[in-house]
């Protein structure tokens, strides 16, 4: 074997080493990058699984508040009614009592 | 000017090396010495090496036609490709830089140009393909020129 093809030879071998070492290495960069987005975008998820939870919860919450409150409005109509009715009786008898005295 | 230049830009970054690999192989597979000359011929004019080169060259055409479809397998015998031209090369470099009575011709600056252009032409399909299968094992995809 001559010298040229034994330059030609290490040239090559140094090349091909180098060569799988730095796509090697790319890849592991990739990789290392895909799993930190894989990550950040599960994280992202369980953040949202969690805003739903806690929206389905307080839209249930509201419509128990939203009931409650219809029966309130309907028990304050009612004693409007009665506290008007009250003061009226009440003026009734006033105007009774003064007439007497 | 700008807009040629672009266009050069995006052809080398965005377009697809298939059209060209194929060509090629095929251009090489029939334009290959070892199918139109025997060892004899190359044993009687000092250079038997030279028909077992041609005949790796044949084994890494052949492979690279019949592996266009796995990109990973096509890739490495790009890459075998590239090593040979490579070795021829330096070989061929070094032989000239040790011949002592040399003496300077434009066909060597022509040929050692041309043969660098390949060597570009050989990098760059072999850079392309390496980063698609990369790109595919780790699950990424690469964003093209609209996005």
């Amino acid at each position: 074997m001559d010298n040229a093809t034994i330059v030609a030879i290490v040239t090559c071998l140094i090349t091909g080493l180098l060569s799988a070492g730095g796509w090697k290495f790319y890849e592991a960069v990739l990789k290392q990058k895909a799993n930190e987005r894989k990550e950040e975008k599960s994280e992202r998820l369980a953040y949202r699984d969690d805003l739903i939870k806690r929206v389905e919860k307080l839209e249930d919450e509201k419509d128990g508040c939203m009931k409650v409150l219809g029966e309130l409005k309907t028990e304050f109509a009612a004693m409007k009614v009665k506290v008007e009715f009250i003061e009226k009786e009440n003026e009734i008898l006033k105007l009774k009592l003064q007439n007497r005295i | 000017m700008r807009d040629l230049i672009a266009k050069y830009k995006d052809i080398l970054v965005y377009y697809d090396h298939q059209p060209l690999l194929l060509f090629w192989a095929v251009a090489d597979v029939f334009n290959n010495q070892v199918l139109w000359t025997d060892l004899s011929y190359w044993t009687e004019i000092g250079q038997p090496d030279t028909y077992w080169l041609y005949m790796v060259y044949l084994v890494i055409s052949v492979g690279i036609l019949s592996t266009l479809n796995h990109i990973e397998k096509c890739a490495m015998f790009v890459f075998w490709y590239l090593m040979m031209h490579i070795f021829s090369t330096i070989r061929f470099c070094v032989s000239l830089y040790l011949e002592p009575d040399l003496e300077f011709e434009m066909v060597i600056v022509k040929n050692l140009t041309i043969t660098f252009v390949y060597f570009l032409l050989w990098v760059w399909i072999y850079s392309k393909m390496k980063m698609e299968a990369v790109l595919k094992k780790v699950g990424a995809s690469k964003e093209g020129p609209n996005g």
